[in-house]
């Protein structure tokens, strides 16, 4: 039903659009482009009528902006016999979206037969500059960059940051400086004067303990099975395999292996100490 | 057994045309004594012809003496050219119809069927 | 003083504009535009015509007029041949003209007040616009004769004839 072709100047884009029928919309006739006007319109018909007889033929497009017609041409038929009507007319650019619904209207004795109505059209496609790139005008969209605090960037951050990093330091060196020092006096001191600071926390924090246990039970909140020792059943092993002797003196001695065990017992050892000593 | 006949087929489908003006043209003296003179501007909108005919004729199409530089001139596609006819000045009475017709040329075969005359009318 | 001056005279010569007419008339003009060449079908071996029946194509004319009652459309259909193999014998030549299109609903009252006499139609065109004329052409030869064979070609005279 429709035909549409276009013809491209340096920047206006021309075009034409035939609709062959009796009514129309023209939302599938125009193309959706913003700011498309509307040059001309040519229509073609041919009225069948008794030539004695009246006949008044509407070609007409509804105006969307209002209630009456952007564009409607008469063809009075009344006493003239039917025949092929040809009619050019150019516009004053109106709209495109201006053209609503459009028809031929027949009022009157007769009928029209082969109708065809061409719109020519043009349009700028940088109408909206923001379309593409290449239209003059177009301004680069920038994103709204939300403000973003670095927490890095506050002062009171940074001062425990600067002060962790100097107290991490000061470690350090304290832990450097008991490296050199192996075996010392002050390094058994030391231990002995934690031992002990452990032993009266733990007293402390024992009697704190104790002092709420008693609280607790004197208020009857622990259950009886919390306190009652429970009994625990010994598995003694039964799987004994007896030995008359065969099995010792079975074994030789052997000093190879004694002094192998040695040996790995006097690694061990040293293995251990290591880690203790500094 | 007749051999097939030709039939010329050419859709022009483009419009090709040729104006004569002006429509009422008016006889002036010349410089010429006893001789009027006047100007008539064609126009050829035809790209298949290009030879045009400049008739003056009584108010029955009959051929009246006249003079012009030429009784067939040549004017190319989409050119315009100022043609002066004199005639005598007895025979303004007679004198109705100035026209320009297409013409072909002989060894040319019409590209269509359609020869066009137009006639200025002296009031 | 005399750089005041010369800017002045600089400033004045940059505004000074001249004002060019253009001038034209509307005077009545007709245009005759062939529009669509005729074809002659051959329906039988003595006729030659152009009617959509015999297999033929019509010819159309345009005319154009600029003001309306100035002008009225001459259109002589032929009445011989202007190319054709040697012909013997005579030909019965019939034809006629008719609107077939318009740029106007009033104009095809042209078809209804239009004069006709031996191979000639004569419409007035009284109204302004575009109106096409499609033409009839019959060529029958001797009495039943077959035509020759060969290229045949015939003229219509479309004439525009001020009133």
């Amino acid at each position: 039903m429709g035909y549409s072709h276009c013809s491209y100047s340096s920047d206006i884009v021309f075009g034409q659009t035939q609709v062959s029928a009796l009514d129309w919309v023209m939302t599938n006739v125009l193309p959706a482009q913003a700011g498309l006007e509307v040059t001309n319109v040519f229509y073609r018909y041919t009225a069948v009528k008794d030539p004695a007889t009246g006949m008044i033929v509407y070609v007409q497009n509804k105006d969307t902006a209002g209630s009456g017609y952007i564009f409607r041409s008469v063809d009075d038929w009344t006493g003239l016999p039917g025949n092929t009507i040809v009619k050019s007319i150019p516009l004053n650019l109106p709209l495109g979206s201006r053209f609503g619904a459009g028809s031929i209207e027949v009022e009157g004795d007769g009928y029209v037969e082969d109708p065809t109505v061409i719109y020519s059209y043009r349009f700028d496609p940088c109408f909206n500059p923001q379309v593409s790139s290449d239209c003059e005008g177009f301004v680069p969209e920038i994103p709204d960059i939300p403000d973003v605090t670095d927490p890095l960037d506050e002062d009171y951050v940074q001062n425990e940051l600067d002060r962790k990093a100097v107290m991490r330091s000061d470690e350090d060196e304290e832990e450097e400086r008991e490296g050199v020092i192996e075996g010392s006096d002050e390094d058994l001191e030391k231990d002995l004067l934690e031992q002990r600071l452990g032993i009266a926390m733990d007293s402390s924090l024992a009697a704190t303990d104790n002092a709420t246990t008693a609280a607790l039970q004197a208020m009857n909140l622990f259950p009886s099975s919390y306190t009652e020792q429970l009994t625990s059943p010994e598995y003694k092993t039964t799987a004994v395999i007896p030995d008359n002797g065969t099995l010792v003196n079975s074994l030789v001695q052997q000093s190879r292996g004694r002094r192998l065990n040695y040996a790995q017992d006097k690694l061990h050892k040293e293995l251990v100490r290591s880690q203790f000593e500094r | 057994m007749r051999s097939s006949i030709l039939l010329l087929l050419v859709l022009s489908g483009y419009a090709s045309a040729h104006s004569w003006t002006p429509t009422y043209p008016t006889f002036s003296t010349s410089y010429i004594d006893n001789v009027l003179e006047t100007d008539m501007l064609l126009f050829n909108k035809r790209t298949d012809v290009t030879y045009f005919e400049v008739q003056v004729t009584d108010k029955d199409f009959n051929a009246l003496p006249f003079v012009s530089s030429s009784r067939i001139y040549k004017v190319d596609y989409l050119e315009r050219k100022k043609i002066k006819i004199y005639i005598r000045e007895e025979s303004l009475q007679e004198v109705t119809y100035i026209c320009s017709k297409s013409r072909f040329l002989e060894q040319v075969i019409p590209a269509n069927l359609v020869t066009s005359r137009i006639c200025s009318k002296l009031k | 003083m005399f750089r005041k001056f010369l800017v002045c005279a600089v400033f004045s010569a940059s505004v000074y504009a001249e004002n060019v007419p253009i001038n034209g008339t509307v005077e009545g003009n007709c245009i005759v535009v062939p529009d669509v060449s005729g074809v002659y079908g051959n329906p039988s071996s003595d006729k030659l015509s152009t009617a959509v029946t015999d297999g033929g194509v019509l010819p159309v004319v345009r005319y154009d007029v600029v003001l309306a009652d100035y002008y009225k459309a001459v259109i002589t259909t032929p009445t011989s041949f202007s190319e054709s193999p040697a012909l013997d014998d005579t030909v019965a030549w019939s034809g006629s003209a008719a609107v077939s299109e318009v740029s106007d609903a009033g104009m095809s009252s042209y078809d209804t007040d239009k004069i006709e006499y031996n191979s000639t139609t004569e419409f007035d065109l009284t109204i302004a616009g575009s109106t096409w004329f499609e033409m009839e052409s019959a060529a029958e030869y001797g009495y039943d004769k077959p035509f020759p064979g060969g290229n045949y070609a015939a003229n219509v005279e479309a004439n525009c004839i001020a009133k």
